[in-house]
């Protein structure tokens, strides 16, 4: 006896009520809670070991390299956005050009081995309906190489900001105030023969500042998120988002900075989404979403001043609008251009 | 003389800082140290445990490193502090002695107050003079220059709260499914049931048995093998599954969500986690109960036992289990592991 309209198991998102709320502000602070600890740990390293300055001699002159080489730094150091601040405010103390470090820090949590399997995993499914730009890889190919351009541009643009404007305009005074010393003191290494004890003692101190410092604001960053989750409520836009994909692609980069999930786990949220939403938003989505949302605004907070964390965010913004808009235009011609197939044979085959 | 005891507050304040950022450190090593163990300990039959409504699997084993770490770092730290505090009782009664040293951070004294308003010390002292004694027992460390030196409760506060919420036990639950609407079922139910009663009417009392007792025999439930949800939703989208699975009678476990329009339809949910709850995609398997189900609440965990039945609808295959009623539908325990992986 078969059956004519039996439904299939449905992918819809779960209610948001308060308790709901608290799982997921729960869940973000521990998520995010490991790769801090790593951050702080390697930044108490770097402190205590790198010698100051050092990074200036190994970093490339020319500009365009040092950024480039900045951008896929995260591929050597994998790290979660929420540690990469951590990180960057040490290698910026260690001499790393500020622009270079904003390009580690926008590219970081995108171009590394972790989030490109599992930005592959996701879009990796039998079920063709899931499956955008001609698949998996072309989806990983798309996601690295707009961040990549994104990182770049924005690197050079700061490092041009700080020309112009000298490095004590842009950053947080605390952190000026830590520049300054560093330059002004001798380099550790010459302290004579190493105290372990000191050494430990430094590396803790460093360490569980930073983690007091950061978990603040994550805790927060982690209200706001789940907070804003409550707010977006489901509505019915489905003709709108289809008939606008400028609106379609603005919206899923809205969502993203609300939701601050972790780079590792948002291409699951973003392929999940249903289909009516065009596959460069959802590409928008996973671009903008590492770089930029309510988790890192406020850290940035802490290390940037209000100028060029407006530079930042204005870049990075306009950059992954634009280039969502030509992946958008150009969506036949990369779907069918593929530089990988689908892992099931696929039902599209030639135009 | 006079100002000796202006450094005392900024000591006073260091210390209770330093202290404070060991304690909190040290709480969520503990914190993390407790999760850690209380999944790795948990059993079938007991609720699950809190780190597992909060972070998938591949995230355990790095909290329980974290713990150790943070642990580590906050007992360190501890000690280090116990050791600068010590020297610093004695040498508070030497004599002054006016000794030149350059201060990195001078500049800090000049608003010094701002920094104490929140604790109850006596200001009332001239700060013109600034030719004070310092007694350098605690070295300050440059390491962390790039910090106020103020006293920032605020961050405290804000990082007691998740150690608050731990305390409370909460979160203890997963997320609650939306509610079924599956008007599709619904229509397809009740154009199958008009034809088997077309049928029915145009048969004869002797053959109308017959069919009942077919029907009858079709929808009993016989022996009925555990099957797992995910393989259930996997096999929609394999047809090798599809062909081993259909019309089996299995048992499957999942939450409880009723349509309110039709009490005999309902869905069982699971939610599918990558990394965290915040990434939940809920998962459902419809389930048809030939007699309403009535008595069971919301988002609870249910057994069901019942036939699988695949359809094709265009390029798409629905899934759903057909149960005989509430005997078939009963109360179990939530899985250890809420979330599918």
């Amino acid at each position: 006896m078969m059956l004519r309209d039996a439904p299939a198991a449905e992918r819809r998102n779960f209610r948001v009520d308060y308790e709901t709320l608290l799982l997921i502000f729960t869940a973000i602070i521990y998520e995010a809670l490991p790769f801090v600890v790593l951050g702080v740990v390697l930044a108490g390293i770097l402190e205590e070991f790198v010698p100051q300055q050092a990074l200036v001699r190994v970093i490339p002159k020319n500009e365009l390299l040092a950024v480039a080489l900045g951008a896929v730094l995260g591929l050597v150091f994998p790290m979660c956005e929420c540690g990469i601040v951590v990180v960057m405010r040490r290698l910026l103390r260690k001499g790393l050009p500020l622009g270079v470090c904003v390009s580690y820090m926008l590219a970081g949590p995108i171009i590394n081995v972790v989030v490109m399997l599992s930005t592959y995993a996701a879009f990796n499914t039998p079920d063709r309906t899931l499956s955008i730009f001609g698949g998996p890889v072309n989806v990983v190919a798309l996601r690295i190489g707009f961040a990549f351009i994104i990182a770049i541009n924005t690197g050079l643009l700061v490092g041009w900001l700080q020309r112009r404007h000298g490095i004590a305009n842009l950053l947080a005074p605390v952190v000026m105030r830590g520049l300054d010393d560093q330059m002004q003191k001798t380099s550790p290494d010459a302290a004579g023969p190493r105290d372990w004890a000191r050494t430990l003692k430094n590396i803790s101190t460093t360490a569980l500042n930073d983690f007091v410092e950061i978990m603040a604001f994550l805790i927060l960053g982690a209200a706001l998120a789940s907070g804003g989750r409550l707010i977006l409520q489901q509505s019915n836009l489905q003709n709108a988002i289809e008939s606008h994909p400028a609106i379609a692609i603005l919206m899923m980069m809205g969502i993203a900075v609300l939701f601050s999930l972790c780079s590792e786990a948002d291409a699951f949220v973003a392929a999940n989404f249903a289909t009516y939403w065009p596959p460069a938003s959802k590409l928008a989505f996973l671009v903008l979403g590492p770089m930029l949302d309510l988790k890192l605004y406020v850290m940035y907070t802490r290390v940037f001043r209000p100028r060029l964390i407006a530079t930042i965010i204005s870049a990075v913004v306009i950059q992954v609008l634009l280039l969502s808009l030509l992946a958008h235009r150009f969506e036949p011609e990369i779907t069918q251009f593929g530089l990988g197939t689908q892992s099931s044979t696929s039902a599209k085959s030639a135009p | 003389m006079a100002h000796a005891h202006h450094h005392h507050h900024d000591a006073d304040t260091y210390f209770t800082d330093q202290l404070c950022m060991v304690g909190l450190s040290g709480a969520f090593g503990v914190i993390c140290l407790t999760l850690f163990y209380g999944s790795a300990t948990a059993v079938e039959g007991q609720a699950p445990p809190m780190l597992n409504l909060l972070l998938g699997r591949q995230f355990h084993l790095m909290i329980g490193l974290s713990g150790v770490f943070l642990l580590g770092l906050a007992i360190i730290r501890a000690v280090s502090l116990w050791k600068e505090a010590a020297p610093a009782k004695s040498t508070a009664s030497l004599p002054l002695v006016d000794a030149p040293h350059s201060h990195q951070h001078d500049h800090d004294h000049a608003h010094d107050h701002h920094h104490h308003e929140g604790c109850g010390h006596d200001h009332s002292h001239d700060h013109a003079d600034h030719s004070h004694e310092h007694h350098h027992a605690h070295d300050h460390d440059h390491s962390h220059e790039d910090h106020e030196h103020g006293w920032a409760p605020w961050r405290y506060v804000v990082i007691l709260v998740p150690i608050m919420l731990f305390l409370l036990g909460v979160p203890n639950k997963p997320p609650r499914a939306a509610e079924s609407n599956d008007k599709e079922a619904r229509v397809a139910q009740a154009e199958r049931e008009a034809k088997e009663t077309a049928r029915m009417i145009a048969l004869d009392d002797w053959s109308r048995l017959g069919l009942f007792a077919a029907l009858a025999n079709e929808n009993a439930v016989g022996e009925s093998t555990p099957i797992g949800f995910k393989k259930l939703v996997e096999s929609i989208d394999d047809p090798a599954e599809q062909a081993h699975l259909e019309g089996k009678t299995v048992e499957l476990r999942g939450q409880y969500s009723p349509d309110p329009r039709d009490p005999r339809f309902f869905s069982l949910v699971r939610f599918r986690v990558q990394c965290c709850p915040g990434d939940a995609v809920d998962k459902r398997i419809s389930v048809f109960s030939r007699e309403p189900i009535t008595s069971v609440n919301r988002d609870a965990w249910v057994k069901v036992v019942g036939k699988v039945e695949y359809a094709r609808r265009g390029d798409a295959t629905l899934i759903r289990l057909a149960t005989p009623g509430p005997s078939a539908v009963t109360p179990c325990n939530p899985d250890i592991n809420p979330y599918l992986q």
